[in-house]
């Protein structure tokens, strides 16, 4: 795997991240 | 504002414009004026692309409507990391390597002139009138807030951009946005810090968010599919990937910012930091909303935060009717405050029937404001004759000059200027590029010397930034039409994709094909826009698939045509 090719995966996993913790966020609170 | 704001922010402007004035480096030559020589770090780069989008609507409206709304509107943001990959993997290395100035004169090589032209074309009528938008929207909030001349606000706005934008190229754009970028996220933080040093003691940040949750302003996933609706999972990531892309991908004013970038893998990294930090950022903007209203749960906010148009009230035959409603405002404002603090009290027991029973009490208060708001603003519709009215866009400027201290009021101001600001600047460069690239030496003049282009590239940003400070201070004269080019500009967004996808995707389509199936696919977004309710971030989908369909059956009808020896 290529370094920009990492960086894609990187992205994707960081955004899932992302969604995972602001729905969590979401339903702590409610 | 304190004589020390107004230092600050006429000090900060200086800077920018001097700082900007300096980066002339490189900048002697065309490729230097328009790609920096291609000498700009990822990073630099990456944060211009995000300061580009970042503009004074954002920071007004978007906060604006993070204190009214919470947090739906992130959802308009869950299509962009994907298209940053695959953008990253397709389009941008076929514009590095190719070595073009803009994204249409690529669709020369692999079309012909005239889809080159019409695109490019197309980018300078919304881009250019898009400029009155990116101006007015602040200046008009800001000068009925500040008490500043219109006119004045405007050009304060549009001039420095101007200015740097002209004598330094690309790269006074690039470096000028980096500086402005750190600002407007400390500026950010800073409102985030006031808003949570507000509340009232033994009341924490926990307390606030469950207060916001309590009225719906924490939702931030809608799974309901409706295509009438802007703001859900589904199209927030399905239609808004195919805006991403074509923003990303198609529009030169953010395809010039990562071409300027080192090395195609920098390109791309610069396209991808937007990945990783844009739904962060948009997070915090709408988090500081939601932290603005908890603050004003228990600091009585004013009935209209427009001032202007309570004044206005105050002085008309509508007052006696204002004043009753301002009296049962501050009713209901103490209401809905006693009923806050009955629920944080009622989370600290964690009992579960008191909690549910102090956040449906909460609920009723609350939906007792915003009645009494709801009639406050239908008043000034109804006496000011103006159905466009809003007082959201008035919110966090309010919140900025009266619960800021001195200094950073002045930087959250200038911050706000010069959101609006280096979005102009990124505007300007991108407008001049594409119309001496695809106009001026594509059909005028196409051998003359890298002198005789710059100093017509440096002309060419002064005219187009004249037009936007034109446009600027007639704004306000100029408010329907500005938003009929804007609603134009949303029926080719797709379309123009479409057309990319179709060059890079599709060795097989053919010119002609190409054409006619842009030409379709805006015909058909119009048609959706004119007979559907279909929200508008569908249109791009719409347009895509259209002109990708109808220019590969067109393709394949000219090829057969063509076999059968018919011209």
């Amino acid at each position: 795997m290529t370094s920009i090719e990492r960086s894609y995966v990187t992205v994707l996993v960081v955004f899932v991240c992302e969604l995972a913790l602001l729905y969590a966020f979401q339903q702590f609170f409610s | 504002m304190h004589p020390f704001d107004w230092a600050v922010v006429l000090g900060i402007l200086v800077w920018i414009v001097y700082d900007g004035l300096k980066r002339t480096k490189d900048s002697h030559e065309i490729e230097g004026y328009f790609l920096a020589k291609r000498s700009i770090p990822w990073w630099a780069a990456g944060l211009s692309v995000m300061a580009t989008q970042l503009s004074a609507i954002t920071m007004i409206g978007t906060t604006g409507q993070g204190y009214t709304d919470g947090m739906r509107f992130i959802q308009f943001y869950f299509g962009l990391p994907l298209a940053m990959v695959v953008l990253s993997a397709t389009l941008v290395p076929f514009f590095y390597k190719s070595g073009v100035y803009t994204a249409y004169e690529y669709l020369e090589r692999r079309f012909d002139a005239k889809t080159r032209a019409f695109t490019s074309l197309l980018f300078l009528l919304s881009r250019g009138m898009s400029v009155g938008a990116v101006v007015s929207a602040p200046a008009v909030v800001l000068s009925l807030v500040l008490g500043w001349n219109l006119t004045a606000t405007s050009l304060a706005i549009t001039m420095p951009a101007v200015v740097y934008t002209m004598f330094g190229g690309v790269q006074a754009v690039t470096w000028t946005d980096v500086k402005i970028m750190v600002l407007i996220v400390f500026g950010l933080f800073a409102v985030i810090a006031a808003a949570l040093l507000g509340l009232p003691d033994g009341f924490s940040a926990s307390d606030g968010f469950a207060v916001a949750a309590a009225t719906g302003r924490l939702k931030s996933f809608d799974f309901t599919f409706d295509l009438n609706n802007q703001y859900t999972f589904w199209s927030g990531t399905i239609a808004a990937f195919f805006l991403f892309c074509s923003y990303f991908g198609t529009d030169q004013s953010q395809v010039q910012r990562y071409l300027t970038a080192r090395s195609v893998d920098e390109a791309r990294h610069s396209l991808l930091m937007s990945g990783y930090w844009k739904l962060p950022l948009q997070i915090v903007v709408l988090v500081l909303g939601v932290l603005v209203y908890v603050f004003y749960v228990f600091t009585p906010p004013p009935l209209l935060f427009s001032s202007v148009a309570e004044k206005r009230l105050q002085e008309g035959e509508a007052a006696p009717r204002y004043a009753s409603l301002q009296r049962e405002f501050r009713v209901a404002l103490d209401g809905r405050r006693d009923a806050a603090r009955e629920l944080a009290a009622a989370r600290a027991t964690s009992d579960p029937a008191r909690v549910e029973a102090a956040t449906s009490a909460f609920r009723e208060r609350e939906a007792a404001v915003q009645s009494i708001h709801g009639e406050a603003t239908a008043l000034v519709k109804e006496t000011d004759r103006d159905a466009s009215f809003t007082d959201v866009n008035y919110v966090i400027p309010t919140f900025i000059l009266t619960r800021l201290p001195v200094g950073l009021v002045g930087l959250l101001i200038v911050a706000i200027l010069l959101a609006a600001t280096d979005t102009i600047a990124g505007e300007l460069n991108s407008l001049s590029t594409a119309s001496v690239i695809d106009f001026y030496r594509r059909w005028w003049r196409p051998v003359a010397s890298d002198a005789h282009y710059l100093t017509v590239s440096k002309v060419v940003t002064g005219v187009w930034g004249l037009f936007a400070c034109a446009v600027a201070v007639w704004a306000a004269e100029l408010g329907s039409l500005i938003e009929v080019v804007n609603r134009f500009g949303s029926f080719f967004y797709g379309s123009i994709l479409g057309v990319f996808v179709l060059a890079i995707g599709f060795p097989r389509a053919t010119s002609n094909a190409a054409f006619v199936g842009l030409i379709g696919g805006m015909a058909s977004v119009a048609c959706a826009t004119a007979f559907t309710d279909v929200a508008f971030l569908w249109h791009n989908v719409i347009g895509a698939v259209v002109v990708v369909v109808a220019g590969l059956l067109l393709s394949a009808a000219e090829r057969g045509l063509r076999g059968a020896g018919v011209n």
